[in-house]
């Protein structure tokens, strides 16, 4: 019998006695089985009754995961593998997989036995490196789980580290929002001054008009009799409807050659007179006794001609200052439920003078509130808009629609009737610095459309852009609802 | 002696109104007539050439539907009837790149910003329109009481005659 | 309608203006008038249709000048159709029987025969007629063998010696025309190099800034410039200092008239200072030299200067009364940096050297017209006028004061002048009355003609008054030329009398009533004055 003894056998041993005992015995060698590299030994689950003793290369253990395998180890020669299943009868727990061209020894309990029982000498030495091998797993062990309470530890710090540089993200993202809403509502002001402009000038001139020719008409009203049709008059002027054309040239030609004495704007002011009007005044027109009755006249009627200038521009002025207060709302985290068609519409209002030219086509049926930052949304389609608008240089069709499609998305598509986009500039459309402006244009900062973008996403939607059948290209904008 | 007539071209009515009534103290001599889109403008051009009239001063708007101002101040500047006339933008939406082929290719002769003060307007139409007199009229006395009667002398006084 | 280029609007004044002067033309063939030459006639026709063109202008009043030369020539020049060579008259030798001679009755005109003195010329000879049958028997001791007479008494070379065409042509170098040349020139290099704006600005500093005093300084300026440059083109320029003072000062206030219209009053007086300050002044000129009687530069000066000041003083006074200022005073600035170029420094010593030379002319002796080729040479020769400048120089004033000089001549020499002045015996009315007689019609015509058309038109009548002595002997030539020149240069009622008063009323700032009122007083007033002048100091300076 073999006396106990405490040794260390080194993989090397094994692997020398092994080999110096294998040209003796074919028996040994009959145990012996060869795999090419990357061949499954022992594939997890499998059953399996023989331990397997590497004599030349290397294997490697390895546990099959959701969509990978873990490498746990790779045995060397000397090492054994298939030891758990060979003893307990359970199936193999780690795949084995030759890492390159394998000798191993396969052993299994009949083999053992005879190992036992012919090569006792064998015999301790396999337990001996049974016992080694365990123990050296087992130290592996222990250093596996402090590794991996390091790496948890250095995880938690990295996860809050990300935590604050998302935040940091959050914000630079809100404030670029904000610089471009800056950006868009710099150039919008600009628009609207211009918008503008038309009706103050109408509004002030017409005021002007007023503020001399009333106490002036007052006066002489005050002197003539006769004056029943003043009202009627005034009326009338409110009621003109302009037109220039050769029609109404010809028309003014004949009228100041049948009355050569009066001057070039009262046979103006008479030709734009309605046909009642018209009749009305012919009788005082000719006769010089009522010259001043007949001047009297002309001026209630140019007085209610520019009343109702002072009512149209002001009515246009107003609208335009409601469309620019909603576009400067502040967003303080609010968001609320707001129909998006309602900020499309404003947006269509203040880009005005832009779309003089373009046809501008709406195909806006109900749809469910969304739940949004509304600032931010009407920044989206001023954007597309401006956008669309440059590229087709202002002359071309603009087409609106939305919808809802049922399961909590709402679709908005923007499409133009311009050049579209090329195939390979569509994904970096919407990337930061894209501009096909020349040195930053006149808003081109490259950013308008990533940042609608940004937008979008912060409202759990999607932007993509696609061509439009018939030419040109759509922006499609799919926003959820929202809780 | 044919007409001198001033020529308005803008396609919002009420402002167009505001700028003829601008301009009603030089309906005198010159008179005034009106258009509200670059091709009505064409129509009228045609109108008056026809008629044996002249153009001596055209107040554009440009942003306009269908074509724009300074496309049509252009066309002006290339068209031997329309060559002197004098070319004033007024508006409040022409971009600098406008402006500028306004300036190089159509000849502004001045540029007046939207909104604009009338003793302003008028006074400039006076000017452009004392240029326009003095470069192509023999006879300047006519026109001492509605334009500027300074310059008017002093193209008399280096001319030597009346 | 339309205007065709190169084409005159027909309108109806022009129409009538035309018919009217084709008709005063054609009326001498028509009518006969005693005692007129057939010259006389043609020339009458050529005044008439002169006279009524000018008035009606169909055609431009110079275009009339150049027609009356063109007119001349053709018909009464020795080249001309008229009395050309071919037409010469025959002559025959005279006949003699005893101690009497014998010639053709037709030879004869009452008692008068016509000997042939010369190419072209003939000499009335009074016979004693003796008899007359088939021929004509005749005493008289001035009448020799050999000599010539006319065979035609009514020939119509009788009593006029037709000139060479060149005569009539040559009135557009007439050495007058040449003064009046570098008159033009000297006041176009004076406006290239702003001479009369700077001088302007300059000399107004010492009027100080009350109303009455700044006006004086302007018309005193204005009379100043007016007597070497146009009246027009000096009323233009000054109206650029005037103007902006009117347009400052309120509508009602008065000053406003004052300052605009003495501006072409001024203008008007001045131009009568130096005999290039304006047309009128040629004719006279031109008519008494025609004469013999040459009037230097200096002495006119010394003539007019006096009598120009004494009216502008008078017409400031006037005007000061009819529309005082209500504003107390106000600041005139005005640069006057003059022009230090070498060009300008050349035009002003051009200038001021040909002033001396003119005003001068006593000592030395030459003659005006040949110093005044000296601007004429210097101005072009050193570039102070270039080819532009000297196309832009008036020579239609110079056309139509030749036309005007080339009337003369022949309302002269055709015996017209003398017929129509011979028809009234004149000797009955005192010289006073006549010269009065003569400014007045002058100022009237020229209240609605150019002063140059009144001058031609006045000035031949009056020469020939003066030499035929049908006035008496008291009737001054000079005197009445000069009163006549005056009255057209006084003359300056309506904007039509002239263009500096068209200027003023073109502000719309003037009413006609306002320049009617001034036109009258000054004009009639100064005319009264120049009449004290003329029986007074000139008298003294021209003999």
């Amino acid at each position: 019998m073999a006396t106990f003894r405490r040794n260390f056998v080194s993989n090397a041993d094994i692997v020398n006695t092994i080999n110096s005992m294998l040209p003796d015995s074919t028996w040994l060698r009959g145990l012996l089985r060869k795999y090419h590299s990357g061949e499954v030994i022992l594939r997890e689950g499998q059953e399996n009754d023989s331990l397997f003793v590497i004599l030349e290369g290397q294997v490697s253990m390895e546990k099959e995961g959701d969509n990978l395998s873990t490498r746990i180890d790779l045995q060397e020669p000397g090492d054994f593998f298939g030891l758990l299943s060979f003893h307990t009868g359970k199936p193999v727990f780690t795949t084995s997989r030759a890492h390159s061209d394998v000798t191993l020894l396969a052993i299994n309990h009949q083999s053992f036995e005879e190992i036992n029982n012919q090569y006792p000498n064998i015999s301790h030495t396999l337990q001996g490196m049974v016992f080694s091998n365990l123990a050296h797993r087992y130290k592996r062990v222990v250093m596996l789980h402090v590794e991996v309470d390091n790496l948890s530890r250095e995880l938690e710090k990295e996860k809050d580290q990300l935590k604050h540089t998302i935040k940091v993200l959050e914000k630079t993202r809100n404030m670029l929002i904000s610089q471009e809403k800056m950006a868009v509502l710099g150039e919008l002001t600009a628009g609207l001054a211009h918008e503008m402009n038309n009706p103050a000038s109408a509004l002030l001139r017409s005021v002007d008009f007023l503020v001399k020719n009333l106490p002036e008409m007052f006066d002489k009203s005050a002197r003539i009799q006769e004056k029943s049709l003043m009202r009627f008059f005034f009326e009338s002027g409110q009621q003109r409807e302009f037109v220039s054309s050769e029609g109404q040239r010809e028309k003014t030609r004949n009228l100041a050659e049948k009355y050569p004495d009066l001057g070039r704007p009262e046979v103006r002011l008479m030709s734009e007179m309605h046909p009642d009007a018209f009749d009305a005044l012919v009788p005082y027109a000719s006769n010089s006794r009522k010259r001043e009755l007949f001047e009297l006249y002309l001026e209630a009627f140019q007085t209610g001609v520019f009343t109702n200038s002072i009512t149209l521009s002001a009515s246009r002025i107003e609208n335009l200052v409601k469309s620019l207060r909603s576009f400067s709302r502040h967003n303080k985290g609010e968001r609320e439920k707001m129909d998006i068609r309602k900020g499309i519409g404003e947006t269509l209002m203040i880009l005005g003078s832009r779309l003089k030219n373009i046809e501008v086509e709406l195909n806006l049926p109900e749809i469910p509130p969304v739940n949004c930052y509304p600032g931010e949304i009407n920044q989206v389609w001023t954007n597309i808009i401006i956008n669309a608008c440059d590229a087709m240089e202002e002359k071309g069709r603009l087409i609106v629609s939305c919808r809802y499609d049922g399961s909590g998305s709402v679709w908005v598509d923007i499409a133009d009737t311009g050049p579209g986009i090329p195939a390979k500039f569509r994904k970096k459309i919407f990337s930061p610095s894209f501009t096909t402006k020349a040195a930053g244009g006149e808003f081109g900062l490259g950013l308008g459309l990533s940042i609608s973008k940004s937008i979008v996403e912060k409202h759990q939607g999607i932007i993509t852009v696609s061509d439009r059948p018939g030419g040109g290209a759509v922006f499609t904008v799919r926003l959820p609802v929202g809780n | 002696m044919s007409e001198i007539y001033i020529i308005c071209v803008e396609d919002e009515p009420q402002v167009l109104d505001v700028i003829v009534k601008d301009l009603e103290a030089m309906e005198e001599v010159f008179p005034i007539e009106v258009a509200s889109s670059v091709a009505e403008a064409r129509k009228l051009i045609k109108e008056i050439h026809q008629q044996g009239g002249r153009i001596g001063l055209a107040l554009c708007d440009h942003i306009m539907p269908g074509e724009y101002g300074v496309d049509l101040l252009i066309e002006m500047q290339n068209n031997p009837f329309t060559r002197n006339t004098r070319k004033v933008l007024i508006t409040g939406q022409a971009g600098l790149e406008d402006t500028i082929m306004a300036v190089n290719k159509a000849r502004l002769n001045h540029y007046i910003a939207k909104p604009w003060n009338p003793e302003e307007l008028l006074e400039i139409v006076r000017l452009e329109l004392t240029q326009y007199v003095i470069a192509t009229e023999k006879e300047l006395l006519r026109y001492m009481s509605v334009l500027d009667p300074v310059r008017l002398q002093e193209e008399i006084r280096s001319r030597g005659y009346i | 309608m339309t205007e065709r280029k190169g084409f005159r609007i027909i309108t109806n004044k022009t129409f009538l203006g035309l018919f009217l002067g084709i008709a005063g033309f054609c009326l001498p063939l028509v009518v006969h008038f005693e005692g007129l030459s057939l010259a006389g006639h043609v020339a009458l026709g050529i005044f008439l249709l002169a006279a009524l063109l000018w008035v009606f202008e169909p055609i431009p009043i110079y275009a009339t000048s150049l027609l009356v030369i063109l007119l001349q020539s053709f018909l009464l020049s020795s080249q001309g159709v008229l009395f050309g060579d071919s037409e010469l008259p025959g002559e025959i030798p005279l006949q003699a029987e005893g101690n009497t001679w014998s010639v053709p009755v037709t030879a004869l005109d009452g008692n008068r025969l016509y000997v042939k003195t010369g190419e072209r010329t003939y000499q009335v000879v009074e016979v004693e007629v003796l008899g007359v049958g088939e021929r004509a028997i005749v005493r008289a001791t001035e009448l020799e063998p050999g000599a010539e007479i006319v065979s035609n008494a009514r020939h119509k070379f009788i009593g006029y010696a037709p000139v060479s065409f060149t005569n009539f042509i040559g009135t557009l170098a007439n050495p007058i025309i040449i003064l009046f040349l570098a008159g033009f020139m000297l006041a176009a290099g004076a406006v290239k190099h702003n001479l009369d704006k700077n001088l302007t600005g300059f000399l107004l500093k010492p009027f100080g800034s009350k109303p009455a005093f700044i006006v004086l300084g302007l018309m005193a300026i204005t009379a100043g410039i007016s007597a070497f440059m146009s009246n027009t083109a000096t009323t233009a320029m000054m109206m650029t200092v005037a103007m902006p003072i009117a347009m400052q000062v309120s509508k009602n206030d008065k000053l406003r008239i004052w300052l605009l219209l003495s501006i072409p009053v001024a203008a008007n007086l001045g131009g009568l200072a130096t005999p290039i300050g304006t047309p009128p002044n040629a004719i006279i000129l031109a008519a008494l030299s025609g004469q013999g009687i040459n009037i230097t530069f200096g002495k006119w000066m010394a003539l007019m200067v006096p009598l120009v000041i004494i009216l502008i003083l008078f017409a400031w006074a006037v005007m000061s009364k009819f529309f005082p200022p209500s504003v107390k005073s106000f600041n005139l600035r005005m640069d006057s940096s003059f022009d230090r170029s070498p060009r300008a420094l050349l035009l002003y010593s051009i200038f001021g050297l040909t002033l001396f030379l003119w005003i001068t002319e006593a000592l030395h002796g030459i003659p005006n017209a040949i110093v005044a080729m000296l601007p004429i040479v210097g101005l072009t020769m050193s570039g102070v006028l270039a080819t532009e400048d000297i196309r832009k120089l008036p020579w239609e004033v110079l056309w139509l004061v030749a036309g005007g000089i080339a009337l003369g001549i022949s309302m002269d020499n055709t015996g017209l002048a003398a017929w129509v002045v011979g028809g009234l015996n004149w000797a009955v009315f005192p010289e006073l009355a006549l010269i009065l007689a003569f400014g007045l019609v002058a100022y009237l015509i020229s209240i609605f003609l150019s002063n140059t058309v009144a001058a031609t038109l006045v000035i031949p009548l009056a020469v020939s008054l003066a030499v035929s002595g049908g006035a008496g002997e008291g009737f001054s030539l000079v005197l009445s030329a000069l009163i006549i020149g005056a009255a057209c240069s006084m003359s300056m009622v309506l904007p039509i009398s002239t263009p500096p008063n068209a200027i003023a009323m073109s502000t719309g700032m003037v009413k006609t009533s306002d320049m009617a009122r001034v036109g009258l007083v000054v004009g009639l007033i100064g005319l009264m004055v120049a009449l004290v002048f003329a029986l007074t100091i000139w008298p003294i300076l021209v003999y």
